[in-house]
């Protein structure tokens, strides 16, 4: 029986999209290993290059749960999902719930944004600031909570994600988690390079598919690959390395150094471990659940259209052109995580 | 293991033991980090007497092995021409010397203050004030002695002074330089740094607000007696003045300001009087006329003005050619206030005569796109500088050809030479820097591999990532070094250099499993990394292999003699700060004698 649309699609509707038709057109490229985290570059020549990222573009807020982008340049704006900023100045930090697009040179309001930085007065005024990416592990509540107008929305996701973490703080402020693990969220993000024709990524924490992201163009996504690596998906190796869990994950090859005897074993071991790490990448990318998704449209921009999207194993947002896919981001489920945890757990034995 | 220092104690603590303190009341972020000793690597916290006995104790308990170095701490001695211990040091001593110090000329050499590829501008910051604050505590004169090392960059000399200056020597203090040649080295470092660099350590002395009467009268010399001056009140007019009214005091400098605004026919003795307080005495009345002009100028003072730069600033608000004689930044700036309707182009043209080499550099881009055509004599930069410059504006065989004599000399000046070395280029994104100083890793890297590729008989090079664009390498793509490293080895070369960031992830540790591996199988060619980039978070260069592969820090020219140096610091820390302080311009330094500082000397002495 297949599996119920995840409760954050109210209006679902079945749909024949596959993962292997929202990775149409990309191959993987070398993975890339550092710690329990581990990337597979998705690399592609398809562009759609009439779409830029909020990277360069101006932001503010003007009432607490709204944030307004201005979108000057002559391309649609897609601003990614759960887009965030975390300011320095004395001013409620916000994140957006879901993606957005804003037309070209044009100023949009979202009123159903989120602020994560509970006691903090103030607006953030006008200026071009460095963006972020919500956490994983709340990003699946974000999207649950996209429509919903309430400022204070994810202040209790963010408590407990801050506990978990050892952050015993009785304040809704996400950027005590910034503050507190700054170095090693640097760490991360300086472990891995954004490398030519990469539009996309798999990320991977030990050894399990933790996300999917593509981008519209290369540029693109080399503008979000710091928020993506460091905030997001850093957190989430943070938090499984916090755990104390493997510290080399199974998908990372190993040499063995106990038979080679000789420089040309040397060489043959390199280069096997190689073929292994790539073929690893191609099964990860294999494996991935042949599942519809369920879909529900969010929003008709001109040509685009932002839909919300869930499958048993997954849950996140696109942007199409027609049936061309331009954006992508998808988070594994939390229920699909307990799942694969147990399932990969030793059998007990004595 | 304790070190006396300034009142307090340096405990090293192993990593076994590390727990313990974070669960007990000491648990404080260690100060040093990874010292190496012959018990492993240890970590360093500084602490008062009282709770390293109570930590003492403490680790007796739980079983771990406590030793004490002399308590009394170290005691280096200064003969003026090399540094010596007073008594035999502690093995540990030597130990935290050779880090201490290497870790800060790791920093010093690399640090521009700038964010890098990988850390924010803050991040980089606090992990050198960490650093400075360590050698600082453990002697202040020495701290200051490799503050004049040749590859130290300017934003690390501007931090020195401004913490030797920031920290008054207390009277029973002793160090290895006295209070009056610490005077001098700073008077030297800061003749010697470029005026805007100065200038905005007076900024940055303004702002922490140190006003001593030495930092007072440092500035107030620097200032006014400078020859420069009327051009350097056109060109910095504002940090000099956020300069001046510090030095001076607000109310005094609003004293100043009224008086000079009066011509000398109409200024009373009095006045007379305070000015030569304030400002100084100088040798004859045309000099003096020229900085009182200057200073009035700076202080906001438009009437009365004599001086021909002076009143090219002030007529180019009405009439832009009538600026033609400033610097292009200054007339450019006032045409963006005052004259809209015109363009760059008319200023860029009207003003390249005066050009600095660096101005000239930096303004090729536009000079070209405005048309104008601005003259270049390449060798009269560095090599990094000629290398960013062909990143940004494409690769010439002029550029090509004066860089090659360039390496070619520097490598005559090295007393080293090697029969066929290896050289890995590290050629990944994260080379390109980032964005505040882009291009500078990649660049410093391929001018060392120019120096290296001349000191051997035969060079092996490899450039690892990275894509060829007009006969230069675009940095780009992931880090992968295993395969390289495997292929230098294989074409026997005598040493590998691996010029790297330190950032290994396609994947993360190939390279240490692939040296471990040459080393089960006998291969001991001698591998190093040479590193242009600080990193914050590992307080130093970062490692590629942390135990297998040496890192030192480029810094150009120096590159190769620090290189040797921080390898022999290692072992034998008072051999490599020896041959450090004879690498230094002593003779320069403490030879300088103060510019006519009489009238400055009343004042600092007795200020308002």
């Amino acid at each position: 029986m297949p599996p119920a649309p995840h409760k954050a699609l109210k209006k679902a509707r079945k749909g024949k999209t596959t993962v292997a038709h929202l990775l149409k057109g990309c191959e993987p490229g070398p993975m890339q290993s550092a710690g329990i985290m581990q990337i597979i570059p998705l690399l592609s020549d398809i562009e759609d290059h009439g779409i830029v990222s909020p990277v360069n573009a101006r932001f503010r807020t003007e009432a607490y749960g709204t944030m307004i982008f201005e979108n000057s340049s002559s391309c649609m704006m897609l601003i990614p999902c759960h887009t965030g900023y975390v300011v320095k100045q004395p001013a409620q930090d916000h994140a957006m719930g879901q993606a957005a697009l804003v037309r070209s040179e044009s100023v949009v309001s979202f009123d159903t944004a989120m602020c994560i930085q509970q006691t903090q007065p103030g607006f953030i005024a006008a200026d071009n600031y460095a963006m972020m990416i919500l956490p994983f592990v709340l990003r699946e509540k974000a999207l649950q909570l996209r429509k919903e107008r309430s400022f204070s929305k994810l202040w209790n996701d963010i408590l407990d994600f801050n506990r978990e973490l050892g952050i015993d703080k009785s304040q809704a402020h996400l950027e005590y988690f910034f503050t507190a693990f700054e170095r090693e969220l640097n760490q991360f993000v300086a472990e891995f390079e954004w490398i030519p024709r990469q539009v996309g990524a798999l990320i991977l924490v030990n050894s399990v598919v933790a996300g999917i992201e593509r981008s519209p163009s290369a540029e693109y996504f080399q503008s979000v690959w710091e928020p993506l690596i460091r905030e997001c998906y850093g957190s989430l190796a943070l938090k499984a390395a916090r755990k104390r869990e493997a510290s080399i994950p199974s998908s990372r090859v190993s040499l063995n150094l106990d038979s080679i005897e000789s420089l040309n074993d040397l060489r043959k071991a390199l280069g096997e471990a190689e073929e292994r790490e790539a073929e690893i990448a191609r099964k990860t990318i294999r494996e991935l659940l042949d599942e519809p998704f369920y879909y529900e449209e969010e929003e008709r921009l001109e040509k685009y259209t932002l839909e919300t999207v869930s499958n048993s194993q997954f849950i996140g947002q696109l942007v199409r052109d027609g049936d061309r896919v331009c954006y992508l981001s998808l988070i594994t489920r939390d229920e699909w995580r307990k799942k694969k945890e147990w399932d990969m757990a030793e059998p007990f034995a004595i | 293991m304790f070190l006396s220092d300034k009142g307090k104690r340096l405990a090293l603590i192993s990593s076994g033991a590390s727990e313990m303190i974070r669960d007990s009341l000491f648990g404080d972020e260690p100060s040093l980090t990874n010292i190496s000793t012959e018990h492993g690597y240890m970590n360093g916290y500084y602490m008062p007497p009282g709770q390293c006995e109570a930590l003492c104790a403490l680790c007796r308990k739980e079983g771990f092995d406590v030793k004490m170095a002399p308590q009394e701490g170290l005691s280096l001695r200064w003969s003026g021409r090399s540094i010596s211990c007073n008594s035999a040091p502690h093995p540990l001593q030597e130990r935290v010397i050779s880090h201490v110090v290497r870790q800060f000329l790791e920093s010093a050499t690399t640090s521009t203050g700038r964010a890098s590829f990988y850390n924010t501008g803050e991040e980089q910051h606090k992990a050198l004030e960490v650093i400075h604050r360590t050698l600082f505590y453990l002697d202040r004169g020495l701290y200051a002695l490799l503050l004049t090392f040749g590859g130290i960059t300017d934003h690390t000399r501007q931090m020195g002074v401004l913490r030797l200056l920031s920290f008054p020597r207390r009277g029973d203090e002793t160090a290895l330089l006295s209070g009056k040649h610490e005077s001098e080295l700073i008077r030297w470092i800061i003749s010697t740094m470029p005026p805007q660099r100065t200038l905005k350590l007076f900024e940055m002395i303004a702002r922490t607000r140190i006003n001593n009467a030495r930092t007072r009268r440092l500035m107030l010399n620097f200032l006014l007696h400078n020859p420069r001056i009327e051009l350097w009140s056109t060109r910095y007019r504002s940090r000099m003045r956020t300069a001046l009214i510090h030095a001076l005091g607000r109310r005094s400098a609003s004293i100043v300001a009224d008086i000079l605004s009066r011509k000398d026919e109409a200024r009373s003795d009095r006045e007379r009087k305070i000015l030569k307080g304030m400002l100084g005495a100088f040798p004859g009345r045309e000099k003096r006329d020229r900085v009182y002009e200057c200073a009035a100028f700076i202080l906001g003072v438009k009437k009365n003005l004599s001086l021909p730069l002076l009143l090219a600033y002030e007529g180019a608000k009405k009439e832009l050619e009538a600026g033609a004689s400033l610097s292009f930044e200054t007339l450019e700036g006032l045409r963006s206030t005052y004259h809209r309707d015109r363009n760059s182009a008319e200023v860029l043209a009207m003003t390249k005569r005066q050009m600095t080499d660096g101005q000239r550099l930096n303004l090729q881009k536009k000079a070209a796109d405005s048309g104008v055509e601005l003259s270049l004599d390449f060798s009269r930069y560095t090599p990094v500088r000629l290398y960013i410059y062909a990143f940004e504006m494409g690769m010439t065989e002029e550029i090509r050809m004066t860089l090659h004599d360039k390496a070619r000399d520097g490598a005559a000046r090295i007393p080293l030479s090697f029969r066929k070395i290896g050289v890995i280029v590290d050629c990944s994104l994260s080379m390109k820097g980032h964005r505040t100083q882009a291009y500078r890793p990649i660049a410093q890297a391929l001018a060392i591999r120019d120096l290296l590729s001349y000191m051997a008989d035969d060079t092996v090079i490899v450039h690892s990532g990275g894509e060829i664009d007009d006969s230069l390498i675009q940095p780009s793509g992931h880090t992968s070094l295993a395969s390289d490293l495997l292929d230098l080895v294989e074409q026997k070369v005598e040493i590998v250099f691996i010029l790297s960031d330190g950032y290994e992830n396609a994947p993360s540790g190939r390279l240490g499993e692939v040296m471990l591996a040459l080393r089960r199988l006998g291969v001991t060619t001698p591998v190093y990394q040479l590193s242009p980039v600080h990193a914050a978070e590992s307080g130093g260069v970062r490692p590629l292999i942390p135990e297998l592969i040496p890192v030192m820090p480029v810094s150009e020219k120096e590159s190769p003699a620090l290189m040797l140096i921080t390898a022999i610091m290692r072992e034998n820390p008072f051999k490599a700060l020896n041959a450090v302080i004879s690498m230094l311009p002593l003779d320069e330094i403490f030879k300088m004698q103060p510019l006519f500082e009489e009238g400055v000397r009343e004042y600092a002495a007795s200020p308002a």
